[in-house]
Formats: structure tokens, sequence, C-alpha cells
């Protein structure tokens, strides 16, 4: 079967680069193992959050000041990329606040402050923490939602100088999701909130519960799963102003991103296997012609260019034993930046940065990778399979997803 | 050294691979309106680890399972979710099958009997009072309306009406035509001799087919479903041997069961037959791809279908032999729905416990219908087709249905007779 552009992974990156292909017209397959990291998504979009351990203001202009491994240097024009990059999320329904020159602050699950290049629209988020100084917040949960640390938020934001008063409530609805305990997770709740009659019922009792002097209301990221609607219902229904907290996976603006950016790439034509892992592929006159899948057996899938966007050792793009460590599917050349074994690819304290985060495969300035030395003219690699970044220390992974993917072809 | 270490993940449906990252859970059609069900997470690894321990820990929740597969298809670490759910009910379920779950579940011996007073059975089963009898009676939902049964047997008129001219043909294929195709509607049968014919292939059917079984698992009668899978494999190998290219199906529900529940759940040997089993949808886009079959269509055949992906069908990841295949007819307008389950998971639908949760769970897929107003809803699946038929009141057909409907059958015959 032949399409003009393959892309293996299913992700940010390859439903990004998915959907810009198929904008211009190409006929597209994109090929997923299963779903992506975007289910703990925390609703934030990172261009670059840190720099020698310091949060970066101005993500544009400080990246022009990393190491010259890291996937950025490839890009070419990183604003007018940006841009494009918001541009698409936005087409496909997901609508973002920020600035790429001025980075901004999302309140992570536990209540820390991390600098961020967008957020999606209806979350909270401060331009600095002295914004919220005075700020009388009423920051609310549901009975029975663990997912929610309330202490950990209520400390943090009582540090920034905000008067904290903490509301909890419940509905017949939501009382009767606990019956499972396991399964009161924000994904669950948003499904079963996903009906004007029962948003409409959340808002009553928010309206009712809400303390006298309220600047603002904070809720639990639990509204929203395909789309956005029942969000903005809840926040024309409630007198105070409203915004939403990232809770503890699985996501719900994660799943709602990922719903979006699916359903984009097949109302524009796109042909999505969401349920397969490539096992190989042939290769000729160092060009990829077809790769070959576990359920389509002896069916090729043959197509001008692939992309290879299967995420790290996390998504199973790379994966390792105690010998070494491979790229999955191909067998394509890795950059291990100078480890020689096992030993190296680890450092003993956790949250050091660990020499494991930015392997990934060799890349050209084209993003094309390479076999055995060999470029291949018509394989590329995007997202988080890309050697040189650096997601826990550098927060930058949403960002080298979104640009490489629009960079590429 | 080396020796001592597991370098393999060993697990029985890959269990240890789970992450316990729930994203299975987000995924689930139960899970989304039945806060009962413990999740497939909780139901699946993590319980697993208890039940080997101690089987007290089986519940009998896990009957609300759909076996709809689709944690399995979102599970990032290939973990079978699903398969250890079905397992866990095999191994360890105390609960014995009621009347009304044999009757649900014995496709063949219902249909045979069905059919013989065919024109008296779906009288009977339109009646308000029938209804209300076998609601109470038997708990199968009285909102559920039954597919009709057909006064003849695909198979009887297979014999009469097309077994003798199949001989005609350089090519052969074999048909499992399933229990929908015999009892209930032979139609879509009929198509597909139709097609494979102007294709020049003849068509055979097996011996002795016997309903893959998927009710049977379903409802706790998996030695009934092992003895049917193992006689459903000796004719399939049987057909083979015979000069048959393949063993084709047009309904994505036996099709998956006979290639993964049976050597998965049932431990059903079907090496040899699996790599031959196909639906016909795959078949033919197969032979497209490699030039040996061309397919003309009719040029004043203008609709608008919109395709629904069977949860199977998306397990077993062939979604696209069927859409390819449609998208080549030029007057069909194309549309793909979400992938969603319809609720009705075969016979569980028709359960009167299981009636309200069904119709929740279908919910978003009727109402994206609704909006899109097709001529036509197209699926793989015959249980979904009812689901469907009756929840939307949109007409539903195969897309080997479709295929026939647009065919140019003698331009298609002319292009082929060369092959």
């Amino acid at each position: 079967m032949k399409f003009d552009t393959i892309i293996i992974g299913g992700g940010l990156s390859g439903m990004t680069c998915a959907i810009a292909q198929a904008q211009k017209g190409k006929r597209v397959a994109v090929i997923a193992a299963g779903q992506s990291n975007l289910h703990f998504h925390s609703g934030s979009f990172d261009l670059l959050g840190y720099q020698q351990g310091q949060p970066v203001c101005d993500p544009v202009t400080a990246i022009a000041a990393l190491p010259e491994s890291h996937p950025y240097h490839r890009l070419g024009d990183v604003e007018q990329l940006a841009t494009q990059a918001r541009q698409l999320l936005a087409d496909a329904g997901v609508g973002t606040q920020g600035d790429a020159h001025h980075n901004h602050f999302r309140l992570s699950p536990i209540g820390k402050l991390v600098p961020t290049w967008l957020t999606m629209e209806d979350m909270f988020t401060v331009g600095s923490a002295e914004e919220l100084k005075g700020k009388k917040i009423g920051l609310v949960n549901i009975v029975g939602f663990l997912d929610f640390t309330v202490p950990y938020l209520a400390d943090a934001l009582h540090d920034m100088g905000a008067e904290v008063t903490v509301r909890s409530f419940t509905t017949p609805l939501l009382e009767n999701a606990r019956r499972s305990p396991s399964e009161m997770r924000a994904t669950n709740i948003a499904k079963y909130l996903d009906d004007d009659s029962h948003v409409k019922e959340v808002a009553d009792r928010l309206n009712s519960i809400t303390p006298r002097e309220c600047d603002l209301l904070l809720l639990p990221a639990i509204l929203g799963i395909a789309n956005d609607r029942a969000v903005k219902l809840l926040k024309e229904s409630v007198k105070t102003s409203l915004r939403f907290v990232a809770t503890i996976p699985p996501s719900v603006p994660g799943t709602r991103i990922q719903s979006l950016l699916r359903r984009r790439f097949q109302q524009l034509g796109g042909t999505l296997l969401p349920n397969d892992t490539v096992k190989g592929g042939g290769f000729e006159n160092n060009r990829l012609k077809y790769v070959c899948t576990e359920n389509l057996a002896d069916t090729r899938l043959e197509a001008n260019e692939f992309v290879l966007a299967t995420g790290s050792f996390l998504g199973g793009g790379l994966s390792s034993d105690y010998y070494s460590v491979r790229e999955s599917v191909f067998g394509l050349d890795v950059e291990l930046n100078g480890a020689a074994s096992h030993v190296d690819w680890t450092t003993d304290k956790l949250f050091d940065k660990q020499p494991y985060e930015s392997f990934g495969v060799k890349a050209d300035n084209q993003f094309r990778v390479s076999k055995d030395g060999t470029t291949i003219d018509n394989l590329y690699a995007i997202g988080s399979i890309l050697s040189g970044n650096d997601p826990q220390h550098l927060a930058d992974a949403t960002g080298v997803d979104l640009l490489t993917a629009l960079a590429v072809l | 050294m080396s020796e001592k270490i597991q370098l393999h993940n060993l697990s029985a449906h890959d269990f240890e691979q789970c992450l316990k990252c729930s994203i299975c859970t987000v995924y689930c059609p139960v899970s989304a309106v039945e806060p009962n069900y413990p999740g497939p997470k909780h139901a699946g690894p993590d319980l697993m680890r208890y039940r080997m321990k101690d089987p007290d820990f089986f519940n009998e929740t896990l009957k609300l399972c759909l076996n709809c597969k689709r944690c399995e298809v979102a599970c990032p670490h290939g973990v079978k979710v699903g398969d250890i759910i079905q397992e866990a009910r095999i191994q360890y379920s105390q609960h014995s099958p009621s009347l009304r779950d044999r009757m649900l579940a014995n496709t063949d011996f219902v249909g045979s009997m069905a059919t013989l007073v065919a024109p008296l059975t779906n009288f009977f089963l339109g009646l308000s009072p029938a209804k209300t009898v076998l609601d109470k009676v038997m708990k199968i939902d009285h909102h559920r309306q039954f597919p009709a049964y057909s006064g003849t047997k695909f198979e009887t008129w297979f014999h009469r009406h097309a077994e003798a001219e199949q001989q005609n043909y350089k090519h052969f294929v074999g048909y499992f035509h399933g229990c929908y195709v015999n009892y209930n509607y032979p139609k879509l049968g009929q198509d597909f001799v139709k097609i494979m014919n102007a294709c020049g292939y003849g068509v055979h059917l097996l011996e002795k087919e016997k309903c893959c079984g998927v009710a049977l698992i379903a409802n706790g009668l998996s030695g009934q479903a092992k003895r049917q899978g193992e006689n459903n494999m000796r004719a399939m190998r049987r057909s083979l041997s015979e000069g048959n290219e393949a063993v084709l199906t047009t309904s994505s529900t036996c099709t998956f069961t006979m290639r993964d529940e049976y050597p998965d759940l049932l431990k059903v040997d079907n090496q040899g037959v699996r790599d031959s089993l196909m639906l016909a949808t795959r078949f033919l886009c197969q032979k497209i791809d490699e030039g040996k079959i061309k397919l003309v269509f009719r040029k004043d055949y203008h609709k608008k279908v919109a395709y629904h992906t069977a949860c199977h069908m998306e397990r077993m990841g062939w979604t696209l032999y069927s859409t390819q295949l449609l998208k080549m007819i030029p007057g069909l307008d194309f549309m793909m729905l979400d992938s969603h389950c319809c609720g009705i998971a075969g016979t569980y639908g028709f359960k009167k416990e299981n009636y309200e949760r069904s119709q929740k769970i279908g919910a978003p897929l009727f109402q994206q219908i609704q909006e899109v107003n097709p001529d036509y809803v197209s699926t793989d699946c015959e249980t979904c087709k009812w689901q469907i038929e009756m929840s939307t009141g949109y007409p539903v057909m195969n897309p080997i249905s479709i295929l026939a409907d647009a065919l140019d059958v003698e331009a298609t015959k002319a292009l082929n007779q060369n092959c």
C-alpha cells in the first residue's frame, strides 16, 4: 500500500508532523504502537524552561546559548516555527496562552511554579510569583478525589502571599463515582461530567460554596476529555473567575490534546493505524522503500519519505539491555555522548542529570538518520528519539517535539 | 553470571510490562460509565498478582468487561490486559451459565431452530408480550430488537444456487460465513460470492463449519468453544490443502476470535491456518496492490458513507483494508467516525442487567452519526450493525455489501478474465 509520507509513532511529534504534511495535501499514514506520553501531559508546552539550573525568561533568545548538540540548533527560524506550532494546535482545537519571548509559570500538581511557553486556555498561570500577593483564592476539590494534592497546593499558594480558602464539594453523580476508589481518576470524572446537566450541577455547587470575597477559584483539571465544551460551559455558569490546575495523571488536558490531534488528522484525510508496531523495513540505495508491521504481516507499506517519531525509552523508540542501547525499529546509529559501557549511562543521584536522558539517534542538519555510518536519504527523526535534548533539566521536551515535527520535510 | 539474569520478559500476557500508567483505564468504555467496574488496570494486571497467590481475589465484577480489547490497543507497553481479564474469568469464575446465557451463546442451535420457522420466529420476537416474557423470565432486555432470522440458511442457498458454477474458476478461496450470514443475513454472503466471482475466484464453503465461539467464551462456556474451535481449525486446514488460497471471512469479530482468542485464551493451535485466515477486505486489498485483481465501479453510484471501527477491528489493526477499499469507489463520499465502542459487545447488550450501560457506552457514537447524517454507516461487525441500526435508525452495511452494490460486475469480470 502506498503513501506519500509514513510516520512511525503517534505521540505529540508524530501527530504534529502528520497534520502538517496532510495540510500540504500529502497522503499520510501514522503507525502507533499504543497511546502516547501525552496522557501524562501538564497542559503546557515548553520551549526552554531552565538553563544552568536557573529559570529562563526569554526562551527564544536563550536557545542560542545551548550546546551545539541540542536539536534546536538544526531548526532554522525558531520563532517562526514556534508561531506555526501554536497555530497548528489552535486549528486542531487546542487554544493556548503565552509568548515565545517571555515564559510564564504554570502550577505543577504539587504546587511548584514551573516556567513554560504555552499553556492551554483555562489552565491556571501566573506571570510571576508576586502576582499572587494578597489574592483571595478558593482552592476547591471534589470529595474523594485523591489525585489533587490540596495541602501541597494550599501551602505553595500561601507561601506566594495568597489568602487561600480550601473547599470541597460533591454531587450525587460524583458521590456515585467513588464506588470504585481506584477508579476515581481525573479522566473518568471528565467522562462522567461530559454532560451539560452534570456540569450545571457542579456549577451550582461551586456558586454556593465560593467564599464571600474570592478573586479566583482553582479546580483540578477534570473537565473536557475530548474537547473544551464542558470547560467553557462551567466557566460561563460559575459567577467567580475560574481556572484549572493539573492533576496527577492520567491527564485530562493531555487526553484532550491527543483526541483533538487525532481527529484533525483524520479530518484532513490521514490514515491512522492505532495498534501496530513496525517490525522492520526494506532499504535500497540508502533509501527506505517500505516498512512491515506486526498486524499487516506481508502487506508492505511504501512511501516516498518516512519519519521516525518513536520517542525515547518510555515510548519504546530506544531500548536497552545490559550491553547496549539500540534504536528499536531499524537498528539505526545511536548517539551515546561518549558513554563507553552501561556504568556510564546513569549517575548515582536520581535527580542529577542522567546521561541516558540525552541518548537518541544520530541525525544530520536535515534530521536524517544513519545506519552503519551511512545517511538514509528519506528517513527522518523527530521528537524525543533525537539525541541531545534534556527534558528533566532544561524542560525542552514538548518544544523539541513540536518544532522538529514542523522543521522536517 | 548472565545465565542467572532474566533478560527477557517471561510473564503470561506480558503482565510484568505493566507500568501502572492507567492509560488503559482512559480508553475503557465500561470505566467511562460504570463506577462499579474496577477498570482494566486493576481487574487485569493489578489483581492478577493477587489471584496468582489466592484465587479468592477473583470477583464477579470482571464480567462487566466487554472484551472489547481497547485496553490492549491503548497500552503503550504491549500488556494483553483484555486477555488477562478473560483468562481470569475462564480460570476462576464459579458462576454457572444460566439458560439465557446458554441460549444467547449457542448461535448454531438457536439459529438452526429459528430458521426452520423463521416467519413465526420473527413475528413472535417482534411482539410486545413476547418481549415482556423474554425480559421478565429470561432477563433479555425488552428494548432489544432481535435481528430477523432468514427463511433459508446461506449454506442452503449456496448449495442450491451457487456451488455448481464455482468450479468454473481458476483460483479459489474458502469462506467461513459465520452465524450471522448463515441464519440472519445471507445477502452478505451472496455479496461476497458476487465480488469474488467477478474477480475470477471460485468460493468453497468449509466442511462442517461451526460458530466461531466468541459468545460461548463470553458466557462461561469455553470448553464448548474450544471443541468448536478445534473443529473449525480442522475444516480450515483441509480447505487450505485442497487448493484454496486463503479462508476469507466477512465478520471482524469471528476473524479476531479465530486468529487470536483461539491460541491466547482457548489454547487451540491455529498454526498453519492463522496467516491464511483473513477478512475478505484484506485479501482484496492485497490482490489489488499486487495487480492481480482489478475492480470497476458503477458510474451512477453516489453515497455518503460514515465508517465505524468495530472494537475487534481496531484490535486486529486491519481497519485500513476496509477503508482503503471503500475509498476506491469514485462516487463514495467517505467519512471516518471517531473510533468508539458501540456498546453492544455481542450478547452482552442483550442482557437486561447490561442494557442501560450498553446504551450509555454507545451514546457518543450515536450522537456523532446523527450529526454526520450519512446515507449509510459501514462497519465490519454484525452486532455493531444491529446496535447502530436500533439506536440511530441509520442503515448499516458491511464494506463487502457496499462494494457489491457499487461494483460494475460485467466490466470487472472482463478486466479480470486474463488473470
